[in-house]
């Protein structure tokens, strides 16, 4: 387990499960944006799973920031993949129009692991 | 809260009806004369109230009559011992609940107020008093009689507004049945008009049953809407977004053509928008997507 700024990283067979802190801030997800692509370089993940499940609030530039990383770890070959969105969040974020932007996202960690492996 | 719980606020409406002590003197004195009148009083306002439509309804056994009578005379005396105390509004409070709970039209209320008023102020009147000294009087008992029937008015219409928005709640609740039809699938059929606020009903018990059951399909079956406009358009294309973000596909069912007419010309993005024909094709399509395969024996 590894901790960076604004989340928690965990490696798991394939999958680098990312797990978001509470507050997430577009600087905070430039921070971990290099330690993340850095890791998905140096050990071939071939899922970047980010856990959304305690973040509370996130706004549409946060959003887009947290996109845009997952665009970037696709360009790499890397599955970006989302779980855990709590349904006050989901509410807020699809009320200032943001979508899923075609990346696959799942009810939660668990889910998400046991329909990738499968 | 009742907006007259404590006498801080009974001070102000005091104020604001301009009952001072003089009036309380006034009333007093007034009361005097009545003391002796009151059963003639009674007597008189329970024949006019004999030929009112309420009477039957209200009073019809004479067990309740002779009760009434008593409630009315302690009424009318603690009106004119005019102790303007917590005590004394507790018990005008106590009416209107009274009132609220037995159903009793406000129209028969006020006429009942306008008809005592009238008894009181002329025909039980013995004419003792100076025409000033009488004017100052009439005048008193009316600001006291108007003060009785705001306190009462209020409490009837805080618990007649409490009642309707506790059944409000419940059709409400019972508007939004989201219903698990399968493992992972959820269904919600929709009946009736979609307004702002049944939207947003809609959003909050979708997206909660979705989180508790982690539901992969959520079915929304709209055959039973006829008209939609903009704001509730885009309040289903929010819930729909908000689903996709939660991991669940949403599939909407049963458009009818004036609806779909309707979300083109609003020019509503659907790109995101899965829809089938019926219900029976949504349930099918759900299914594909959890993995599910029924076959005929």
């Amino acid at each position: 387990m590894e901790q960076q700024a604004g989340c928690v990283m965990n490696r798991m067979n394939d999958f680098l499960i990312i797990t978001l802190f509470a507050h997430l801030t577009v600087e905070s997800i430039a921070e971990m944006s290099q330690q993340i692509l850095g890791d998905l370089e140096e050990r071939y993940s071939r899922f970047a799973l980010f856990d959304l499940s305690a973040v509370k609030l996130m706004d549409t530039d946060d959003y887009s920031a947290l996109i845009s990383l997952s665009r970037r770890a696709e360009l790499m070959g890397v599955t970006p993949v989302m779980a855990g969105f709590k349904p006050e969040l989901a509410a807020a974020l699809a009320t200032l129009g943001a979508h899923s932007h075609g990346i696959a996202i799942y009810a939660n960690v668990e889910i998400a692991i046991a329909e990738l492996q499968a | 809260m009742n907006k007259f719980e404590t006498l801080a606020d009974l001070d102000s409406l005091k104020h604001m009806l301009k009952i001072d002590e003089t009036t309380v003197a006034a009333v007093q004195r007034y009361g005097q004369i009545m003391d002796s009148k009151m059963p003639e009083l009674i007597e008189q306002f329970y024949l006019w109230m004999s030929d009112t439509e309420f009477f039957s309804r209200f009073f019809a056994e004479e067990r309740k009559i002779a009760r009434v009578k008593q409630a009315l005379e302690s009424y009318w005396r603690e009106l004119f011992i005019c102790n303007l105390d917590q005590n004394y509004f507790d018990s005008r409070r106590s009416l209107g609940e009274l009132h609220a709970h037995i159903g009793l039209p406000v129209t028969a209320y006020f006429a009942a107020m306008d008809v005592s008023l009238s008894l009181i102020l002329n025909d039980c009147y013995d004419g003792s008093l100076s025409d000033s000294d009488y004017h100052q009087c009439q005048m008193a008992v009316m600001k006291i009689c108007h003060l009785d029937t705001t306190i009462v008015i209020e409490t009837y219409n805080q618990i007649v507004a409490r009642r309707i928005s506790n059944q409000t709640a419940s059709l409400v609740a019972m508007s939004t049945p989201v219903t698990v039809l399968w493992d992972e699938i959820l269904l919600l059929p929709i009946v009736g008009i979609i307004d702002s606020s049944r939207a947003h009903e809609i959003m909050e018990s979708s997206l909660s049953t979705i989180s508790r059951t982690s539901a992969k399909v959520f079915i929304f079956d709209i055959s039973g809407v006829s008209v939609v406009d903009t704001e509730v358009a885009n309040h289903l294309m929010k819930i729909i977004r908000a689903a996709e973000l939660m991991g669940c596909m949403c599939i909407t069912s049963g458009l009818s053509a004036s609806i779909a007419q309707t979300i083109v010309e609003l020019g509503i993005d659907t790109s995101r928008m899965t829809t089938t024909a019926n219900l029976r094709n949504a349930v099918e399509l759900a299914f594909v997507k959890v993995g599910v395969h029924i076959e005929k024996e």
